[in-house]
């Protein structure tokens, strides 16, 4: 009995709300413009909406998870050094969250709004934007200790990427117009062949995830088995 | 102790050593630019020529980039901003990232709609963030009221002068994308093309997704497929320079550098393999 | 004052974003800061946003006026989810999953199946078809062969099927995708210098006001 509620009546919800956006997309008439002129468009318009708002709740996942990980390491570190980014990660989390709930704009009531700015533009953008602009260092590195031709095939990636390199650089583009020709050329065939390929096996894998999840094969997102 | 061949440094440059010449290869350009001329390509012309050749009174949906993304996609969306406020054109902002909202921000900072006339509510609005992704796009598709039921203050829709208008994916003329994400810019396609292929969909995307999104583009599901790099390009067709046009001379520099380095290691890598020590 | 504010602002985000960058040299206390300070920003960050978007869309469906009372079920059915993290009762948060996930999935692979597949296989058919100059022709042959081999290459996986003379067309796949991955290579270089130019852009000419 357990079993019904805990397992197969989350597989069989799943299954519904695949069924409604299927009934949706297969029985609603293109030219429908209001949700109201078939049944089909209502039901599937507001259980997208459903979704989207589910989505948010989802979101404070990453709040929750983060909290009992930290707390965690502060009931184990030994040292106050130990102990001591974790608790700034939660000064500046509570921080986020106060400031946020009175000041980003979709709240109730926003005397905290300038704070809210400020944090935004000085503390949260140069992070978030720095730490994916540091992996140029990398590829740096990366391209001088790896980026060696070691086989023909190797050879045929080194030959191509430098060629690649020299025309995404401005100097070349103005100067060896002949680069953008032939760089331009593989970019449009070869490259766009292989990758179509890549994308369509992708999309296939895609498709069949999907259906394996819509007919309760795949449960992974149900959680840890009961 | 004996002493390293020239092979055997070439082939073992200590890492702090590339980054610091990586560093100042970027950085000199960006103090005293080079100078070069900056040609704009066929992608570039083609976006500004789309963007001038929506008709009068056309509803475009713009999404920006998240934050993350911002420091490539700043002079393509500054430069496009520019553009579609001279143009008379009805903007609705999207965020399909939870920190584009900051990004909003950080735009209208630097380009003031009040220049061109524009006013929030009339002109442009902005909807907000909705998560979800594709069921996001799907929903705006459907209906737009439903699924947008306050603006990014929460100012109901029904106060929003322009969103009187718009019931859903028919009332678009075009659809604007800049994303770091490839979700984003192929869920478009697979929310928003599929439905009604007529959308204009101009989709800017970080440089190293263009070969993911060029079967698209080939298939003529994208109208205009461009990177973020040659922002630079377009401030210059636009007449705005900004801090694209900076970039050409810094890409220019760090770019030279790498190919130095991948040559340098290619030859020290076949130098070894050829049994030659170099000068001791 | 304002403009005192912001100047501490600037050096707070210049502090933060060579604290980021000082990693590639070597972990260090400042970045291990930075780090933790960039974690607890984005899940604050986060939650906030989450938050008013749950008050636009859904408590604004409830409160002040009744627009929609179904609406109460999403929202309860939201706060259920955080049952997930309960011994017992941990299996509430299935029930809002399992929409999420059945209404996002069949969305995804039903539009997918028409932009991912059908147009990109059409697309290829039809390019056979064109005509150009013997560039073109050329170029457009080269893209159907690419497009086969590296198909074949990942979906015909059995080994019998890359033996023998069978195995060629996998070997060409392979060819075509190398080339592929070159100037894709070229395109990640370019994107990450456009990142860290754009930061690069703000501690020369915003925190240390260098003449532009």
């Amino acid at each position: 009995m357990s079993v019904l509620y805990r397992r197969h009546i989350p597989l069989a919800i799943t299954f519904i709300c695949g069924l409604i956006i299927l009934l949706q997309f297969s029985l609603v008439p293109a030219k429908i413009t209001e949700p109201w002129q078939s049944p089909f468009q209502y039901y599937g318009v507001t259980l997208t909406n459903w979704a989207n708002l589910l989505a948010n709740f989802i979101i404070g996942f990453g709040v929750v998870n983060i909290s009992l990980l930290h707390a965690r390491r502060i009931m184990r570190a030994k040292s106050w050094v130990d102990k001591f980014y974790s608790i700034w990660l939660f000064i500046v989390m509570a921080a986020f969250i106060v400031v946020g709930l009175f000041g980003y704009p979709r709240m109730w009531w926003t005397p905290l709004a300038a704070n809210w700015d400020w944090l935004q533009l000085y503390v949260l953008t140069p992070l978030d934007a720095t730490v994916y602009a540091s992996l140029v260092f990398y590829m740096a590195s990366g391209c001088y200790r790896a980026f060696r031709a070691r086989t023909l095939e190797g050879a045929a990636l080194l030959v191509v990427g430098f060629l690649s390199i020299m025309y995404k650089t401005p100097l070349f583009q103005a100067y060896a117009p002949w680069i953008i020709k032939t760089i331009d050329w593989i970019a449009e065939y070869p490259a766009v062949g292989a990758y179509r390929g890549i994308q369509v096996s992708a999309a296939l894998g895609a498709i069949l995830l999907g259906i394996r999840t819509l007919i309760g094969v795949e449960t992974g997102y149900l959680g840890r088995r009961d | 102790m004996a002493g390293k061949s020239i092979i055997d440094v070439l082939e073992n440059i200590p890492r702090e050593i590339i980054y610091t010449i990586v560093l100042i290869a970027m950085a000199i350009p960006l103090i005293r630019p080079l100078g070069l001329p900056v040609p704009v390509s066929e992608p570039i012309r083609k976006w500004y020529n789309e963007i001038e050749s929506l008709p009068p009174g056309s509803i475009v949906l713009v999404s920006h980039c998240s934050l993350g993304s911002y420091p490539a996609f700043d002079s393509m969306q500054v430069a496009t901003l520019h553009h579609l406020f001279s143009r008379p054109v009805k903007l609705v902002f999207f965020s399909i990232d939870a920190t584009g909202l900051a990004v909003y921000d950080i735009l209208l900072s630097k380009v003031d709609p009040k220049a061109y006339g524009k006013v929030y509510g009339v002109d442009y609005f902005h909807i907000g963030f909705i998560p979800g992704g594709e069921t996001a796009m799907k929903a705006l598709a459907e209906d737009f009221k439903a699924a947008v039921p306050s603006d990014y203050k929460g100012t109901p829709i029904s106060q929003i002068p322009m969103a009187a208008n718009i019931r859903n994916i028919h009332d678009f003329t075009a659809l604007i994308c800049f994303t770091s994400a490839g979700e984003t810019s192929i869920g478009w396609i697979r929310q928003w093309i599929v439905v009604r292929p007529e959308i204009k969909y101009l989709c800017c995307v970080l440089d190293m997704m263009l070969p993911t999104m060029r079967p698209y583009y080939e298939a003529k599901q994208v109208t205009v497929l461009v990177g973020s790099a040659p922002g630079g390009e377009y401030e210059f067709l636009l007449g705005k320079p900004g801090s694209g046009i900076k970039k050409a001379d810094a890409f220019t520099g760090a770019q030279l550098i790498l190919l130095v380095f991948i040559i340098i290691g290619n030859i020290a890598a076949i130098a070894k393999r050829m049994g030659k020590g170099g000068v001791r | 004052m304002a403009d005192i504010i912001t100047e501490i602002g600037i050096w707070i985000a210049a502090f933060l974003t060579i604290a980021i960058v000082s990693v590639v040299y070597r972990d260090n206390p400042i970045f291990k800061f930075a780090e933790h300070t960039y974690v607890g920003a984005a899940a604050g960050y986060s939650f906030a946003v989450a938050i008013g978007n749950i008050r636009g869309y859904g408590i604004d469906y409830l409160y002040p006026t009744l627009k929609d009372p179904w609406y109460i079920l999403p929202l309860i059915i939201g706060v259920l989810m955080y049952f997930r993290y309960h011994r017992t009762l941990y299996w509430l948060f299935r029930y809002g999953i399992a929409i999420v996930v059945g209404t996002s999935v069949t969305a995804a692979f039903v539009r997918s199946i028409e932009a991912d597949f059908l147009t990109q296989i059409r697309s290829t058919i039809s390019i056979l078809f064109t005509k150009g100059d013997a560039i073109t022709i050329l170029g457009n042959v080269v893209l159907v062969v690419a497009f086969i081999t590296s198909l074949y290459y990942f979906i015909f996986t059995f080994p019998s099927l890359h033996a023998g003379s069978l195995g060629y067309i996998p070997r060409i796949g392979r060819w075509f995708m190398m080339i592929a991955f070159g100037y894709s290579f070229a395109t990640t270089v370019v994107t990450r210098i456009d990142l860290f130019v754009g930061r690069l852009n703000f501690l020369l000419f915003e925190w240390l006001k260098l003449p532009t």
